[in-house]
């Protein structure tokens, strides 16, 4: 059973296995808080509660309350302060260059955010809007 | 093949070891020291050195990884609950400082310090700080919508820092 060295082999690939089954479980622990910190879906769902006065980011001389998803639907085919009204949003939760925001509408789609590449965490969902179409929303988290 | 049984001098780094090693190909290439492998497996002193050194190398990296994961994943503000800290914007920024006290009293931490600011309505906010001000500072930043003036609901962002 000796021979070549077998013992010495397997004594070897033992270790490296429990070395390996701990890093993972390390990981896999950490990983478990940072999903409590970096929730894209729990942002949208706050994002779309959000309501504002149409003057407040577009140059229309409206005061009528209206959801941000509105405005985002607006914004995507009329360039408005939304877009930096939300990079202004999602820099100060999850740092600067941690995010993608994405929105689309009617074909139209606008980015927010330079992440690029892997991320972490993302969540997509279709937001309804006053006149009864839906707007896609996507956060990318790093 | 008969096997040869010596006593071998070594000098390593300055330390005189005397080494009694069990060949049955000893040559002068391996006179400097004793990684003689041999067909059978057999590991002399040397290789069990050279084996234990990298075994404690490797979990002592893995010690390493793990205290550094360990201090990230530290939450002190475990438990905290942002909605309890009840803030208001509609008429200037308010939050409950009692509950503030009350985080001092069941969580390991010596101070906390609240700033909250309303992204684009009001960007330098306010904050709010109980305790004392420590060098060992965590902090994590939560997201609300409140009812803001003439009937807006916009988000505000909530920045805890919680002193260890």
């Amino acid at each position: 059973m000796n021979r070549e060295g077998v013992t010495a082999y397997v004594d070897c690939m033992v270790f490296l296995m429990v070395i390996m089954i701990a890093i993972a479980v390390t990981i896999t622990f950490n990983n478990q808080s940072d999903e409590q910190d970096c929730d894209p879906d729990d942002f949208l769902s706050r994002l779309s509660k959000t309501e504002v006065r149409l003057s407040d980011f577009t140059d229309i001389e409206d005061d009528t309350l209206v959801y941000i998803a509105d405005v985002m639907a607006f914004d995507t085919s009329n360039d408005t302060e939304v877009r930096t009204y939300l990079d202004g949003i999602l820099e100060k939760m999850f740092g600067k260059h941690r995010y993608a925001l994405s929105y689309s509408y009617l074909g139209n789609t606008i980015h927010v955010g330079d992440m690029e590449g892997f991320h972490r965490f993302e969540s997509s969902r279709a937001i309804r809007i006053s006149n009864g179409g839906t707007i896609d929303v996507s956060v990318r988290l790093m | 093949m008969r096997r040869k049984h010596h006593t071998r001098i070594i000098r390593t780094q300055g330390l005189i070891c005397k080494l009694n090693c069990s060949s049955s190909h000893y040559n002068s290439d391996s006179a400097h020291g004793c990684m003689d492998g041999d067909s059978h497996g057999d590991m002399g002193f040397a290789e069990a050195i050279v084996s234990m050194m990298a075994v404690a190398a490797v979990i002592g990296l893995y010690l390493v990884f793990a205290a550094t994961s360990s201090v990230v994943a530290y939450d002190p503000l475990e438990g905290f609950d942002a909605d309890a800290l009840e803030a208001d914007i509609a008429d200037g920024i308010e939050v409950s400082e009692s509950y503030m006290f009350m985080c001092l009293g069941t969580m390991d931490i010596r101070g906390m310090s609240v700033s909250v600011s309303i992204p684009h309505f009001d960007e330098k906010g306010c904050t709010f700080s109980v305790g004392s001000i420590t060098d060992l500072p965590y902090s994590q930043t939560y997201i609300r919508v409140l009812d803001y003036d003439n009937g807006r609901k916009v988000p505000a962002v909530i920045e805890v820092i919680a002193y260890g």
